[in-house]
């Protein structure tokens, strides 16, 4: 039998020395792939069609691309969470998930596109063409986004950085060919929607979606908004949580751009550069500990966990259930800790190399302080982030709802606090994230060492029919 | 508002009104055999799943609450009481390990006091824990993990929670349960039945009375150990004295625990025949508060009825549902060795057959499998006037009885009868020791499970008409002596005044 030069590569990537590489970039693309998306499109566009097109332009660009990118995961995160929760919890075929898809995918990309459209009326963008295009754009990012989420769930992650290579690499090109000829703002934007729009029909594609409308299948598009809606009804802690995480992030960047000394692109994007490009690298720092607890949570959490359930399915004693509790206790304290430990040293390099970097980049005094102060705020951000994690894994929906909460309510306040007090400063994302990773972090670790009743009886979803 | 107190609430478990024949066909005679009284009922049910009911009501039931052992399982509130799970376990254990009723008590208190909220509750006024609060809490998995601890620390883990949800979670339903006001409070059995009668007689201080047809106790033990949904978590081989608790054995300990508190708590215990009161004895029930009412039945339903002479074939009927403990497959098993001697035997299985459907589909395979298609036939329920005069002889195979209706109403007929050795079969068709004046045998009594010896002794009484003429005149004048309604009605009439006086 002859392999083709794929099989080959594939085989290759599996070797003993290439794998563990395999399986980092893979978690790495898994955890940051959208935004990688985002930042190679804003890299290419400055780097290739700037000098064409000129700075006001690009801005306006770079720009759409943030904006979509942010207003994106809101509206796909609480649909994308509960449809992936739904596959991972092992509650559907494998067939069924195509139609899942279509039905997660579809609400997601409209309620994207509302709210591009209420942002793009409430700013009053002055170019049609630029909101239209950016509307598009959010709605595209975000049928991505639950594609990447129901792909995580299934664990394909070759397919998925596959078809992330493939949308990228396909507007890349776009940019390439036609960046030359002088293109508008909003073309640029309809090139870059193409590359995200390939990558999410491919994803598509691999979900087999026409599946569900094959004569033989008897779960229809009608069974897969029924199913989300049921496990709507049962997660929408999670879901609400997983918005106010993503509002918690974005909170103290619109404080800015709305506040006084916030500044308006020539299409009308209200932005705060000073601020939005220290925080843009000091979030850009946590991506390989985000790529980190993603192996992490794929690798030896997943395995402890595993062993955990196969002692209380297979009929064990108490004292074997609570010692596998204390080995997935072990499992977590130890990863976590490896995991915080290299990203602090991670940004306490970056720390020490701030004023480097300021001066590369031509930041200024107020710029450099807050890329420092952004750096450590980012690193507890990732602290938070884990630990909300780890609550996840023990169901603990109602707490990681309240957390995510706290951190957006806590982000705003010390915001307008600081920014009325301080001027321009990232101590409100600092502050508020380290309140936040100290109670999660604490109560991850409550949390892990009684996860025999919490998975048995307190959150055992299957226990309960709503209240 | 004036509180509207009956003279009776009956609490019966698992039976009537939702299930026809039996305990449940007693109780509906009972209720209308006592038209002075004013009764409440009070049905304990596995689920809250709608059921029909298979009676009407008589006119003097004026209340019918319904009580489900399992209701919705419900999350606990975030805000709810602080409950002490080290004290709910030590009073489980106390009612489970000992039957103490005071455990039973304390039980009731806690799941009927308010009690301010938990740390998340702080701002609420105190309230009584909900069904939640008692077995899905923090506090209930101390309660449960302690409980586990005392009563089966090497069986599985995962095994007990359910069992412990079961148990617990039907006594907390029962405890938190509203009680209807009366005078006295009438359980037809121990179990869960029992439980209730006596925590609403201490709550209404109202006298509480227990009537068990068979050994609730006895009964739950033969179906735990038949049951195939709940597996051996220990590996016990021939250890029979293997002292680890496994499931089967926390179950049978809860049921008895339940069985000696309501003995002590309770003001009368009744059984239908003096063999039941040895194990009411065991499980601590003191005689002073033991009696011995048998059922009865109405003569004059029976008086006119003439068995027919001239049939084409002779008939042996069973009468009861289709159901593992009457043991209709060693009735299955005797047709055909009958068949061996009678060649044109008839026999009827007359009873419900919807109760249990696979036991039901498993007689149907076995009398095709021994070609028993022409001999046996499952009629399904038919009126027992109507059928009794076709047959020859009555025929019972039960693993268990208490005092069955059918063999007195049979006897009525002057239907001699075969039964197997339970309940109290052996006092009705031989006569109790020392019977004045003596009638004789009725008919004969068997080895439950022996299917050679049902085959046996139906054959004898088939092929000697003068021996069946004899002992259908024995049941006949027995019946007619010791067992009437109207003997045990007012006996039960006079247990009612004496409590409520």
């Amino acid at each position: 039998m002859t392999v083709g030069p794929l099989t080959r590569l594939d085989w290759m990537l599996d070797s003993a020395l290439l794998a563990p590489i395999r399986r980092s970039l893979a978690a790495f693309v898994v955890a940051a792939g959208p935004w990688m998306v985002a930042v190679a499109a804003i890299a290419f566009a400055s780097w290739t069609v700037e000098p064409v097109i000129g700075p006001q332009a690009a801005e306006d660009f770079r720009l759409a691309v943030i904006y979509a990118f942010a207003l994106a995961p809101l509206a796909s995160a609480p649909i994308s969470t509960v449809a992936a929760r739904r596959i991972s919890a092992g509650l559907m075929p494998r067939a069924q998930v195509g139609g899942l898809f279509i039905v997660a995918a579809g609400l997601s990309g409209l309620a994207a596109q509302a709210l591009a459209l209420l942002v793009a009326v409430g700013l009053g963008l002055r170019d049609a063409e630029i909101a239209v295009a950016l509307v598009f754009l959010t709605g595209a990012a975000a049928v991505m986004w639950t594609g990447f989420a129901l792909m995580t769930a299934l664990r394909e992650f070759r397919f998925l950085i596959a078809s992330f290579s493939i949308g990228i690499a396909l507007a890349i090109l776009l940019f390439l060919g036609l960046g030359q000829s002088k293109p508008d703002v909003a073309s640029l934007i309809w090139f870059f929607t193409f590359g995200v729009t390939a990558c999410a029909g491919l994803l598509a594609v691999r979900l087999q979606v026409w599946q569900v409308w094959q004569v033989s299948s008897d779960f229809g598009l009608a069974g897969a908004v029924k199913m989300l809606g049921d496990e709507g009804r049962r997660s929408y802690a999670l879901a609400v949580g997983a918005v106010l995480g993503i509002l918690g992030v974005w909170i103290d960047k619109w404080v800015f751009w709305f506040s006084p000394g916030g500044l308006e692109s020539s299409a009308g994007f209200a932005n705060f550069p000073d601020y939005d490009s220290a925080m843009f690298l000091a979030h850009i720092s946590v991506i390989p500990s985000l790529a980190a607890l993603m192996a992490f949570h794929d690798g030896d959490l997943r395995a402890a966990m595993l062993r955990f359930r196969s002692v209380l399915a297979g009929g064990r004693t108490l004292t074997a259930v609570r010692q596998a509790v204390v080995q997935v206790g072990t499992s977590v304290r130890s990863g976590l800790f490896m995991i915080l430990l290299t990203q602090l040293a991670i940004t306490s390099a970056l720390i020490l190399l701030a004023p480097v970097v300021a001066q590369s980049l031509g930041m200024r005094l107020d710029q450099y302080l807050t890329l420092r102060t952004g750096l450590a705020g980012a690193f507890m951000h990732v602290a938070f982030l884990a630990s909300s994690g780890i609550l996840l894994l023990c169901n603990r929906q109602w707490q990681f709802l309240w957390l995510q909460g706290l951190f957006f309510g806590l982000n705003l306040m010390l915001s307008l606090f600081f920014i009325s007090w301080l001027g321009t400063s990232a101590n409100a994302f600092l502050a508020s994230s380290a309140i936040c990773a100290g109670i999660a972090m604490s109560s991850a670790f409550a949390a892990v060492g009684q996860l025999d009743y919490l998975h048995q009886l307190a959150e055992n979803d299957g226990l309960y029919y709503p209240r | 508002m004036t509180r509207d107190v009956t003279d009776v609430c009956i609490v019966v478990e698992g039976c009537y009104p939702y299930i026809a024949g039996g305990v449940s066909s007693w109780l509906d005679w009972l209720i209308r055999k006592q038209p002075d009284l004013r009764f409440s009922v009070v049905a304990l049910t596995a689920d809250d799943v709608p059921r029909d009911m298979k009676y009407k009501l008589p006119d003097n039931v004026v209340l019918f609450q319904r009580l489900a052992l399992a209701p919705k399982a419900l999350r606990p509130r975030l805000s709810g009481p602080h409950l002490d799970g080290a004290a709910m376990a030590a009073s489980l254990l106390d009612l489970w390990q000992r039957g103490d009723p005071k455990a039973l008590d304390r039980l009731a208190g806690l799941a009927n006091t308010p009690l301010p909220g938990g740390p998340l509750g702080f701002w609420r006024a105190p309230a009584r824990p909900d069904h939640a609060d008692l077995i899905a809490s923090q506090a209930a998995w101390t309660a449960m993990t302690l409980c586990y601890e005392a009563l089966a620390p090497q069986a599985s883990f995962s095994d007990f929670f359910w069992t412990w949800r079961q148990v617990v979670g039907g006594l907390f339903a029962l405890l938190q349960a509203p009680v209807p006001p009366a005078r006295v409070y009438h359980a037809i059995s121990t179990g869960y039945a029992g439980l209730y009668a006596v925590k609403a007689a201490r709550a209404e201080q109202a006298r509480c009375a227990v009537t068990e047809h068979g050994i609730y106790t006895n009964e739950r033990r033969i179906d735990l150990v038949m049951a195939d949904w709940i597996a051996d978590s220990l590996p016990r081989g021939y250890g029979i004295d293997d002292p680890r608790g496994d499931m089967r054995d926390i179950y049978i300990a809860a049921f008895e625990g339940f069985a000696r508190a309501i003995y002590a708590s309770a003001d009368k215990i009744t059984a239908l025949y003096g063999a039941n009161q040895s194990f009411q004895r065991t499980l601590g029930a003191e005689d002073a508060k033991l009696q011995v009412i048998p059922n009865g039945i109405e003569l004059d339903r029976f008086a006119g009825i003439t068995l027919l002479t001239e049939k084409p074939r002779p008939v042996v009927g069973l009468i009861g549902r289709v159901v593992p403990i009457k043991d209709i497959e060693a009735l299955i098993l005797a047709a055909a060795e009958i068949r061996r001697t009678v060649p044109d035997v008839e026999m009827l299985i007359i009873g419900p057959t919807d109760e249990d459907p696979a036991y039901f589909a498993a007689c149907q395979a076995r009398v095709a499998e021994l070609d028993l298609g022409g001999t046996v036939t499952f009629t399904g329920r038919m009126n027992i006037v109507d059928v009794l005069p076709r047959l020859d002889v009555l025929l019972l195979s039960s693993i268990s009885e208490a005092q069955p209706l059918v063999i007195l109403e049979a006897g009525a007929a002057g239907i001699p009868c075969v039964a197997t050795d339970v309940g109290s079969c052996r006092d009705i068709i031989e006569g109790a020791e020392g019977e004045t004046p003596a009638f004789g045998r009725g008919g004969f009594v068997v080895p439950p499970m022996d299917p050679q010896a049902l085959a046996r002794a139906t054959v004898d009484l088939l092929t000697d008409t003068a021996l069946r003429d004899r002992c259908g005149r024995a049941m006949r004048q027995r019946v007619e002596t010791h067992f009437t309604s109207g003997a045990s009605a007012s006996q039960y009439g006079a247990l009612y005044s004496g409590l409520m006086s």
